[in-house]
């Protein structure tokens, strides 16, 4: 069978105080669903849950995703998410069925369970390019800088392309806002005054969301995902649950590329809230070089 | 099935040969730099000739580091790094048709690639190479690096009671300080607020009341410089307390101060692996 990475990402655009009853996340009709982490963001410690396949809950009650704090009176943090181990095998264009608690008096805005896992083709279904009998392997990673991410818009086809001498895994990503300068040169830095001020090296960014695309623009998600759960970053920014190591972004299973194609991302980013201006940024892909031989 | 899927891991921690004895070894590197943020190529470290060096992970805390301030944090600065085994394999590459490729030369940025920052600039753990990489005896590993520069920025502060505002020049170094910024009281009634730049010189002209009271806020002040592309150009403003909309007072002509060139960089790290001696 052939495993491809996917994410399906239940949205929620508000959910009033005291929570909300079953809501179903429907999957694709193309192929099962292998789900091995369940990560929230923005729904804090209020609890969610979600059925298995059987229709029957994963847990007895609400339950969370965030680190408990050791010391009296912390505040919990945001973790890597949680794990389902052994993981749990949806069937073609079923449902997941999800539960979001409220403990707050106002309600929780754009609120997110993410499912990670990967879709399961039979051998064939897919184009699926994978490792040769023979092989030398280098550890390797692809830059990809995307200019100038405007506060608010899109940016779509952001291409990863392979060089022609080797086949790529990508094992992993990174994203930063990242902007060179020199000593001499202008503070290209970009992003709030005060983060000009304070490194300008630095800006920041809070609603930024991303689609992966294999060469054909088949999706590796079911909506755009928050870029640190697919990019973790190597400076996490703050607010959003994006504080959190989840670092880096992990792809389980791998990408295979063969060489000279590429992998495409759509960037979404809707940073109005605390006037945040273009950035720069930059992406590494992760993993390995791999010679025929 | 699932299950198969689920456990299957492509498994690159290789075995040692056999008829070889692997022993954990260490390379420290250590590179002194100009900080002032242009490339620096090709630079070699050369390790032993006696036998194989396998490399298998990466500590390096002072390129991963969240450098604070302009050179005034304890660690070092995040940058973009390449780094060549001893065939001449280069580990990173930019991915084309990016409009910046041929700038970065290879060079990507370290963190979370060969220079994990981890949380908080923190680097407790290192960072794992893999697949390893078998490097031949006496060869020499290469680095390229292109760091952000720490010379320090021109600035100026200007406080009203319980209220700032920092005036930070948009150039790095000591070429700031030839920069000025005024607040200028028109005196007259009903004046609208205005910003003009000649060259390095900034002047806001603050707006008036009917009776030619001041009645531009330091919010004022900084957004119609943010906003307004030759003074930007200059310098940027940024706020600094609770009371932004407090009415801000006249500023004579001010250099900004404190631009100071860039400083060589310490680059200190360690490659991790083991030494694969030949059992006899």
């Amino acid at each position: 069978v052939i495993a491809r990475f996917h994410d399906y990402q239940l949205t929620v655009a508000s959910v009033p105080v005291g929570g909300t009853a079953e809501i179903p996340l429907q999957l694709d009709t193309d192929a099962p669903f292998l789900l091995h982490l369940v990560r929230s963001r923005s729904i804090g410690v209020s609890g969610w849950r979600f059925q298995t396949p059987k229709k029957l809950w994963q847990s007895s009650g609400l339950r969370t995703d965030l680190i408990v704090p050791s010391v009296a009176g912390a505040l919990a943090t945001p973790s890597r998410g949680a794990i389902v181990d052994p993981p749990y095998v949806y069937p073609i264009g079923s449902q997941i069925v999800a539960q979001i608690g409220n403990a707050t008096n106002a309600p929780l805005v754009n609120a997110k369970l993410l499912f990670r896992g990967f879709k399961i083709f039979q051998d064939g279904a897919i184009l699926a390019p994978t490792y040769p009998p023979r092989m030398s392997v280098l550890p390797f990673n692809y830059g990809v800088v995307v200019p100038a991410v405007p506060a608010v818009g899109r940016l779509v086809d952001q291409q990863l392309q392979i060089r022609a001498d080797a086949d790529f895994v990508f094992k992993y990503g990174v994203c930063d806002p990242y902007t060179p300068g020199v000593d001499g040169g202008p503070v290209t830095g970009i992003g709030l005054p005060s983060v000009v001020a304070v490194n300008p090296t630095f800006g920041t960014y809070q609603e930024l969301y991303v689609v992966l695309r294999d060469e054909s623009r088949k999706a590796y998600s079911n909506e755009p995902i928050h870029i640190n759960d697919v990019f973790g970053q190597g400076l996490p920014t703050t607010g959003n649950d994006a504080q959190v190591s989840f670092f880096p972004g992990l792809t389980t299973p791998e990408i295979y590329i063969p060489a000279e194609h590429s992998l495409y991302f759509d960037l979404f980013r809707n940073d109005t809230a605390l006037n945040m201006t273009p950035l720069d940024l930059n992406f590494r892909f992760g993993g390995m070089k791999v010679f025929k031989r | 099935v699932a299950a198969n899927l689920w456990r299957y891991k492509p498994e690159w921690a290789s075995k040692t040969p056999a008829g070889y004895r692997d022993e954990v070894f260490l390379v420290p590197f250590h590179f002194v730099i100009p900080g002032d943020g242009r490339p620096v190529v090709s630079l070699p470290w050369q390790l032993d000739d006696d036998v194989p060096f396998i490399i298998r992970g990466i500590v390096f805390p002072m390129i991963g580091l969240n450098a604070i301030d302009h050179g005034l944090a304890p660690g070092g600065r995040p940058g973009l790094v390449r780094i060549r085994d001893t065939q001449g394999n280069s580990l990173s590459d930019n991915a084309f048709p990016s409009s910046l490729v041929s700038l970065f030369g290879g060079r990507v940025l370290s963190l979370g690639a060969w220079g994990q920052s981890g949380f908080n600039g923190s680097n407790a753990f290192g960072f794992p190479i893999d697949p390893e990489i078998e490097c031949a005896p006496g060869g020499a590993v290469l680095f390229d690096f292109e760091l952000m520069t720490n010379a320090a920025i021109a600035k100026f502060t200007k406080t009203d009671g319980a209220e700032s505002i920092e005036f930070d020049a948009s150039i790095f170094g000591t070429a700031g300080n030839a920069f000025t910024i005024a607040l200028v009281n028109p005196g007259a009634p009903n004046v609208a607020l205005s910003v003009a730049v000649v060259a390095g010189a900034v002047t806001v002209t603050l707006a008036t009341d009917g009776g030619s009271a001041i009645t531009s806020t330091f919010r004022d002040v900084e957004q119609i410089i943010n906003t307004t592309a030759a003074a930007r150009a200059v310098m940027t403003a940024q706020l600094i307390g609770a009371l932004p909309l407090q009415v801000i007072t006249a500023l004579g002509v001010t250099h900004l101060a404190g631009g100071a060139a860039s400083s060589p960089v310490t680059l200190d790290g360690s490659l991790i692996g083991v030494k694969r001696f030949k059992e006899c």
